[in-house]
């Protein structure tokens, strides 16, 4: 459970403060409470400044909200090498919906960690652009001191219910002379209003300490809007492979959302 | 030099929208205005997977 609380205050400020509860299924751990989003935004347009806790600006999938995706899970690939959420200050400027550019300074600790403990600065940049309302281009910058490089790139393509998106992200590490890489794509075919078809695909390479695994995914998955527009149910397959071990795994996920 | 900058700037924020920018050097502080309604939102999220035993490939 997420609880949101935001707001205006005088002189362009705003704010925002988001708290997650959280239960694991099984019983064997206890239950979570942790801050998610606490951060103070001044906004005179078309700039805006963020100082505080918050998303840093890298990866579509991830900035969106788990509520809006159109898997119950984010890709493999983002979840390894998408910078989260960091105490940092990040600028922001936008030309309508057609241009975007976020720059943010972070500590690189992660969430709720407040003291930058090795002194390296977190460095992340997102630049989006839609030439056309059916096209969308984006791209993603991280870099963390000398040590690792995070880029990547989106792709999307919207018309009538109809919708391709993909991602690919690189991490290179200078010191270890290792790349991380993969992509995903995910086709999104609304029904009728209420319903929506999903297909994604996805692959994730990473060095280990003899080879490289790879690891690839496949989902089928379904969503269901109730009247409202404030219950969704999610409905996904995936089969999941990997090479070396070699192993398989099919997974069956449902997933209901309430928006408060 | 430590560069742990996002804290202090976290603060210098924080304390303008707060308090807001002053209108000239030895004004009197005046009465701290009411903030607007804050807006809550959030989220409740249930999930069931289901996961058989990882298999080897065919």
């Amino acid at each position: 459970m997420r609880l949101i609380l935001d707001g205006a205050l005088p002189s362009r400020f705003g704010y925002r403060v988001a708290v997650e509860y959280e239960v694991a299924g099984t019983g064997a751990t206890a239950a979570t409470v942790s801050l998610r989003d606490a951060f103070v935004r001044w906004s005179l347009a078309p700039w805006s400044v963020t100082a505080g806790q918050f998303k840093t600006p890298f990866s579509r999938e991830y900035i969106t909200s788990i509520t809006t995706i159109e898997t119950a899970e984010r890709s493999g690939v983002v979840n390894a090498l998408a910078p989260k959420r960091d105490i940092g200050v990040m600028g922001e400027v936008a030309r309508g919906t057609d241009a975007s550019l976020a720059v943010g300074v972070f500590n690189g600790e992660g969430q709720n960690a407040a003291a930058n403990r090795d002194s390296t600065l977190l460095v992340v940049s997102r630049l989006t652009l839609r030439p056309i309302s059916q096209l969308g281009v984006s791209g993603d910058l991280a870099a963390y001191g000398p040590d690792s490089t995070r880029y990547g790139g989106e792709l999307v393509l919207e018309q009538s219910g109809l919708a391709l998106r993909g991602e690919y992200f690189e991490q290179w590490r200078d010191l270890a002379n290792q790349r991380d890489r993969g992509w995903f794509g995910v086709a999104t075919c609304r029904i009728v209003p209420w319903l929506q078809l999903v297909t994604k695909e996805e692959a994730y390479e990473h060095p280990v300490a003899k080879g490289t695994v790879t690891q690839r995914a496949t989902t089928f998955g379904a969503n269901a809007e109730l009247p409202g527009g404030r219950v969704r149910f999610v409905l996904d397959a995936i089969d999941r492979r990997q090479e070396r071990p070699p192993a398989r795994q099919t997974l069956w996920i449902a997933q209901l959302q309430a928006r408060l | 030099m430590p560069r742990d900058v996002t804290l202090f700037a976290l603060i210098g924020l924080t304390a303008l929208a707060l308090g807001g920018l002053p209108a000239r050097a030895g004004a009197q502080s005046s009465a701290i205005p009411a903030l607007p309604t804050p807006k809550f939102s959030g989220y409740v999220q249930v999930r069931e997977s289901v996961a058989p035993a990882r298999t080897a490939p065919d």
